[in-house]
């Protein structure tokens, strides 16, 4: 299961990977799910399950924190998670 | 070789320039079209330009870096970004068609702080007495037809305290003399990336303290880019062109 960190531009989603690189946690910049985005051309983050805690406390000390969250299911399934 | 013609452009570049462009036209596509690895390799690239310009120039975020087709299209967008018709503006005396034409263009009421060439208190003087009542101001950093350097630092505090959002032209000093865009306090930097920055040409940057509007018709290329989820701050897009120059030798600026 992974988790998808909608961000508000590819800058933001790069800037966001950097800044979870720095502090360990890998992630990956992708263009975001169809289903997750109205104009589809926004970018998301993809990050395991394991450190979607650490990984949204990263970011949002660092002063971006993502516009949404998604729970991906191993089927593909998305979940808005409002936890 | 003996080159004497660096305001207009810096030629033999560094190796690693010539490197770097040859290998982003061979395994780079454009940024920001898709999640396939020549797309992200190419926004790779271009975040870590934008970022590695962010540090050098002092500023907070990479989002707050522009990039553009050249200093003219950079100031083209500060300027439209901050004067309407019939705002006062004022400019040194020293500024490049690139600033008169556009304020002219607009409409703006255009005064000049007219000082002699090299008395940097002449200058401050003059925009002192210039800058009351001023929508903006625009200064070149360094003159591209004397080589005069102005007092941008101590215009920069006078713009401050007169609450004058301030547009330096950094044309022929960026990359030659250091500029730290956060203690200057301006509203924008605009620069070329084939001078100082060591960059091919088809290159220009634009930093960003206030919101930068669009000035191409067609930039950014979204499907729905006057909508208010686009007014937000992604400043780093909003005023960008869709497809970067023969990739971009922006981010060579890094390797040069």
């Amino acid at each position: 299961m992974q988790y998808i960190l909608m961000c508000k531009s590819l800058t933001y989603a790069q800037r966001s990977a950097r800044t979870l690189e720095r502090a360990g946690i890998t992630s990956t910049v992708s263009k975001a799910p169809p289903k997750t985005s109205k104009n589809g051309c926004a970018y998301c983050i993809k990050v395991s399950a394991r450190v979607r805690a650490e990984a949204l406390s990263i970011l949002n000390s660092a002063g971006i924190p993502p516009a949404r969250v998604y729970r991906m299911s191993d089927d593909g399934t998305l979940q808005e998670d409002e936890t | 070789m003996i080159y004497l013609d660096c305001a207009a452009t810096s030629f033999q570049k560094p190796e690693s320039v010539h490197r770097a462009v040859a290998k982003a036209l061979k395994t780079m596509s454009s940024p920001g079209r898709g999640s396939y690895q020549y797309a992200m390799r190419a926004a790779d690239t271009v975040f870590d330009c934008r970022s590695a310009l962010a540090e050098l120039f002092h500023v907070p975020t990479p989002e707050n870096v522009v990039f553009t087709c050249n200093a003219t299209h950079a100031l083209n967008i500060a300027i439209n970004s901050l004067v309407s018709a019939g705002d006062k503006v004022v400019i040194s005396g020293y500024e490049h068609n690139a600033v008169t034409r556009p304020l002219h263009a607009i409409g703006a009421d255009v005064h000049i702080a007219a000082s002699e060439l090299f008395d940097p208190e002449a200058a401050i003087a003059a925009f002192a007495r210039e800058l009351p009542g001023a929508k903006a101001a625009v200064c070149c950093h360094v003159s591209n037809v004397f080589g005069y350097i102005l007092p941008v630092e101590r215009i920069a505090a006078l713009c401050r305290t007169e609450g004058v959002p301030l547009i330096i032209d950094a044309s022929q000093s960026a990359g030659s003399i250091p500029i730290d865009f956060t203690a200057l306090g301006a509203a924008f930097a605009a620069m070329p990336g084939h001078k100082g920055l060591l960059g091919p040409q088809g290159t220009g940057v634009l930093l960003c303290a206030a919101e930068a509007k669009p000035f191409l018709l067609a930039e950014p290329a979204r499907k729905a880019p006057l909508l208010p989820c686009r007014r937000t701050c992604r400043i780093s897009w909003r005023p960008e062109r869709t497809t970067f120059p023969a990739s971009r030798g922006f981010w060579r600026v890094r390797s040069g």
